[in-house]
């Protein structure tokens, strides 16, 4: 069952250097229960598609045009009002950087009933402290550090904070835009669990936005590759990492180190393109291996290949 | 909190070296002058006995060691010296006949200048980018650099000769003190405790130009300061985060409020510098019967131990304000310990 | 010479000519039009700022554009020779200042250690007294001259360049490119010289113009207060003062013109560093 489906998403920043196209037109479905791994480099338009589904974007951003439906809505044609109904309830996110995303000024306990109050006014204040504890609790923060300040914990922990807010009315979508990027591997592996025993047993989607294929390979059940503004494959986890299909793909999974260096590693020659100018047609075409002469002329169309979407000439 | 308790007491202990260190540049400094202090103040024609007689009266005989004792166990008993004119008047009781006055206006002063400030500071931060923000960038900078004296000028040219409107000088009219006595020294204060609302209503009017003069100039600091940490604290990550969690604009604009005006609190406690140096700028031009014009008279009449006293007064009145900005400062911040 | 190479690559990456904005150029020219206009002065007008026309209180007319004060010196001339007064001394001062207080800060911030924390405390205890009572303490101890003003406004602005130099100073030392160079066995004076000074300059340019732009109001708060150059030397503060309680009277032009001066050589120098702070540290792109 579709939960939210984004329709040929255009999202341009506006800068002083030119109009950077960060996504352009790019379709995506999530359903119901689902962790999808949005992966890309730095600059690929992952985490702008993510901002934009919520429309936190910066002021210097603007979304030109598509549709997201949630539950049948088009977000995009919502009120600011509407809109802040859905943020943090319906949908809410998880950033990077747990440290600056959490007011240093607040305890933990008191930004979480802030948020419960909001959506949910009719509760009393004494209510929502106990659903934050009990928030906390499910993700592993004992509650009696409820009256702790953000500085006082550690990075995971305050990552977990924000986990917890964001997991404190019960959304039908996690956005987690590198929720781990900037923890170590271990304390990165315990929130992955913890994400993942929370989407089964909430039923959660959750979009799961990172630079990291491996990682998202692990536990996620489908795979969104983008580059460059565009996305070039979607498919289930297995058979994306098992048989990529784009040539991105496979210089992706290719420049995976090995732990028993039974491989070389090979990286994808070149640069990311400066999405000011963006190269014609085919957008991978300069740096692909496979590249032909209509790559460089003709944008390829977005093709299914045995239950798999590919952006690519190679399968027409 | 033993931890903000340490936090008190260490930085309460911090302030007694610079304290002394203060004191001992004021010695040095009023030391340093060529020539004898007495003589400068009584003329060379006056008979070397008399000379002689002050010299001994002001301590200046003993070797300079002694003196610098002498003048530091003075300030611990709050010995601030004696007037070598005014019938050896204590300083400290003539520096307390004229403080209310420039605390007075000081207060009124600051309360302008804050208002203006925080108020140009947030929109021109929140606006950032924009023309309006433009406009107020360049009326703070305007701001900061009028001159505090042209700017009253200005003001009492307009108000006070043209428009006849307010008072130009001085802090109340005289007839209305007849058979009347301070209790704090702050008239509109006293006015209101003794029941003379129209002495308040006096003290008010002739605050009025003063104090928007002070404020204005020192506004101009302010709104660069509010806008600066403003667009700071905008862009930092929790204000996304926050509204991502579907809070209202007036809730975190309420979070960026808090956070943005820390530092500023802060950087406007340290500022208290700059307002005592407005505020003899300002004295001076309303003749405003403050410690700025009670200095510059004693100045002229080299009143050597009072000059003395009062900057001393100065110092360590600086470093007492700053001091409770920081202790404040580290109530409202949870992460400012020790 | 080393050092001059490492400034102008400095000078260069900063990129101060082809990226400066509005408000830089204004401050530009500004100061360098009252500089000029300053410098032409005797081309510009025939009266002496020291002597009397004979016309005293004359307001403004095309004989005299800013009219004259109560000794009949006219004030066009007084304000255009006025700016040399206050230029030579502030800059002077400043000049000064910055001779002691940077190498200061840069021995203290490098190396560190008690003489830095006893050096500190007493910079900072001088940081935190107000600027004009300081000055006035010093000049009045000295004695109302050109050379007591600037060194009594110079003594005022040490600690302002020792603090900013060390601060840079601290945190260029800890910049890994340094460490590497200290680690390949660089001599200190090399580190100092073609690492450390350098990236020192933009910070330094930016307080600069905004101290002078502080030394000027208050010098004339100095001279205002009576303790700058002796008259009759031509001064915006000292005008004002003589010229008070004339204005009080109605004679506007006494103090009007030598105040408005100050506040756009003031505006001049403050619009050069915001300008340049502007062009050192972009702000993030807003869309208008």
């Amino acid at each position: 069952m579709t939960l939210l489906k984004i329709n040929n998403l255009k999202v341009y920043y506006y800068t002083r250097r030119g109009i950077v196209k960060a996504v352009d037109n790019v379709s995506l479905a999530i359903n119901k229960g689902e962790m999808i791994g949005l992966v890309g480099e730095s600059g690929s338009g992952k985490s702008t598609l993510g901002l934009s589904i919520i429309r936190v974007l910066p002021p210097q951003a603007k979304i030109i045009s598509g549709s997201v439906i949630f539950n049948g809505t088009d977000l995009l044609k919502l009120s600011e009002r509407e809109m802040r109904k859905i943020r943090g309830k319906e949908i809410s996110m998880v950033f990077q950087d747990p440290l600056t995303s959490l007011d240093p000024l607040q305890k933990i306990g008191d930004q979480i009933v802030e948020t419960i109050l909001e959506h949910e006014p009719n509760i009393s204040k004494q209510e929502a402290y106990n659903m934050a504890k009990k928030a906390l609790q499910e993700v592993g923060i004992p509650p009696d550090r409820i009256g702790n300040y953000p500085h006082q914990l550690s990075g995971g922990q305050r990552q977990r904070v924000m986990i917890a807010l964001a997991t404190v009315l019960k959304p039908k979508l996690i956005i987690a835009d590198e929720p781990t990027t900037a923890l170590d591997v271990i304390v990165q592996d315990r929130i992955m669990e913890l994400l993942s025993a929370l989407k089964k047993e909430y039923g959660m989607s959750i979009l799961f936005i990172t630079h990291d294929l491996a990682l998202a390979a692990e536990r996620s059940d489908k795979i969104a590759v983008m580059y460059a503004g565009h996305l070039y494959e979607y498919g289930s986890s297995s058979d994306i990492v098992n048989k990529p299909l784009h040539p991105y793909t496979k210089g992706l999974i290719e420049s995976i180190p090995d732990v028993f260096m039974r491989k070389e590693i090979k990286e994808i020659p070149g640069q990311p393109p400066d999405l000011t100018k963006p190269p014609s047609g085919c957008r991978f075409h300069p740096r692909c291996p496979y590249r032909m002469p209509k790559c460089s002329r003709e944008e390829p169309p977005i093709l299914q290949v045995n239950g798999r979407l590919v952006k690519c000439w190679l399968y027409s | 909190m033993s931890s903000l308790r340490t936090y008190v007491i260490v930085r309460t202990l911090m302030t007694i070296p610079i304290v002394l260190i203060l004191l001992t540049l004021v010695f040095i400094i009023l030391r340093v002058m060529p020539g004898d202090p007495i003589t400068s103040m009584v003329g060379m024609k006056a008979p070397p006995e008399y000379i002689e007689m002050l010299k001994e009266k002001a301590g200046l005989n003993k070797p300079l060691i002694v003196q610098y004792f002498d003048y530091l166990f003075g300030i611990l008993r709050g010995d601030f010296g004696r007037s070598l004119i005014w019938g050896e008047r204590p300083v400290l009781y003539e520096i307390f006949d004229h403080l209310p006055a420039t605390i007075e206006l000081t207060i009124f002063g600051f309360a302008v200048s804050v208002i203006i400030g925080l108020i140009t500071g947030t929109i021109a931060g929140v606006r950032s980018g924009t023309k309006t923000d433009n406009a107020l960038r360049i009326y703070s900078i305007l701001a900061y650099a009028t001159f505090i004296p042209w700017l009253g000028m200005m003001f009492q040219l307009i108000f006070g000769v043209y428009l006849k409107l307010l008072p130009v000088s001085g802090r109340i009219e005289p007839s209305l003190t007849i058979d009347w006595k301070p209790i704090t020294g702050l008239y509109v204060l006293d006015g209101i405790l003794t029941g003379r609302l129209d002495i308040t209503l006096d003290a008010l009017k002739h605050l009025i130009l003063p104090s928007i003069t002070l404020g204005i100039v020192l506004s101009g600091a302010y709104t660069r300061l509010v806008r600066a940490n403003i667009i700071e604290v905008l862009g930092q990550d929790f204000v996304r985060a926050a509204k991502a969690r579907g809070l209202s604009e007036i809730k975190v604009l309420k979070h960026v409020l808090k956070n943005a005006f820390i530092p500023v609190l802060t950087m406007m406690g340290l500022q208290f510098a700059i307002l005592l140096t407005g505020a003899v700028l300002t004295e001076t031009t309303f003749s405003w019967p403050g410690m700025g014009t009670f200095l510059l008279e004693r100045i002229k009449y080299v009143d050597y131990t009072t000059i003395q006293g009062t900057i001393v007064f100065f110092a360590l009145f600086v470093s007492i304000v700053n001091l409770v900005v920081d202790i404040l400062y580290a109530l409202i911040d949870p992460r400012i310990r020790y | 010479m080393n050092i001059v190479n490492a400034i102008l690559e400095k000078l260069k990456t900063m990129g101060l000519l082809r990226n400066s904005n509005a408000l830089f150029k204004a401050g530009i020219i500004i100061v360098a039009g009252i500089i000029i206009l300053s410098a032409l002065a005797p081309l510009l007008t025939p009266y002496s700022p020291i002597v009397g026309t004979g016309d005293e209180l004359a307001p403004p007319s095309l004989k005299h554009p800013m009219g004259t004060n109560n000794l009949g010196y006219d004030m066009f001339s007084r304000v255009l020779y006025g700016a040399r007064t206050v230029l030579t001394v502030v800059v002077s001062a400043t000049l000064l200042s910055m001779a002691i207080g940077v190498p200061l800060g840069l021995i203290s911030g490098y190396y560190g250690g008690k003489v830095d924390r006893a050096i500190s405390i007493v910079m900072d205890s001088m940081y935190a007294f107000p600027s004009l009572i300081l000055a006035l303490a010093i000049a009045a101890v000295l004695g109302a001259s050109l050379i007591n003003a600037i060194i009594a406004i110079a003594v005022v602005y040490v600690p302002t360049y020792f603090r900013m130099v060390r601060g840079q100073t601290l945190s260029i030392k800890s910049l890994l490119y340094v460490e590497a160079a200290r680690a390949l066995g660089a001599p200190d004076s090399r580190i100092i010289t073609r690492y450390v000074f350098p990236n020192l300059l933009p910070t330094v340019l930016v307080v600069f113009s905004m101290n002078i732009a502080d030394a000027i109001l208050t010098e004339a708060g100095l001279s205002f207060l009576g303790f700058s150059v002796p008259p009759p030397t031509p001064d915006w503060g000292a005008d004002l003062r003589a010229g008070h309680s004339f204005m009080l009277a109605g004679y506007w032009w006494l103090v009007a013109f030598p105040g408005l001066m100050i506040m756009l050589l003031a505006t001049g120098f403050a619009l050069i560093g915001e300008g340049l702070s502007d062009i050192l540290n972009p702000r993030r792109e807003a869309v208008g």
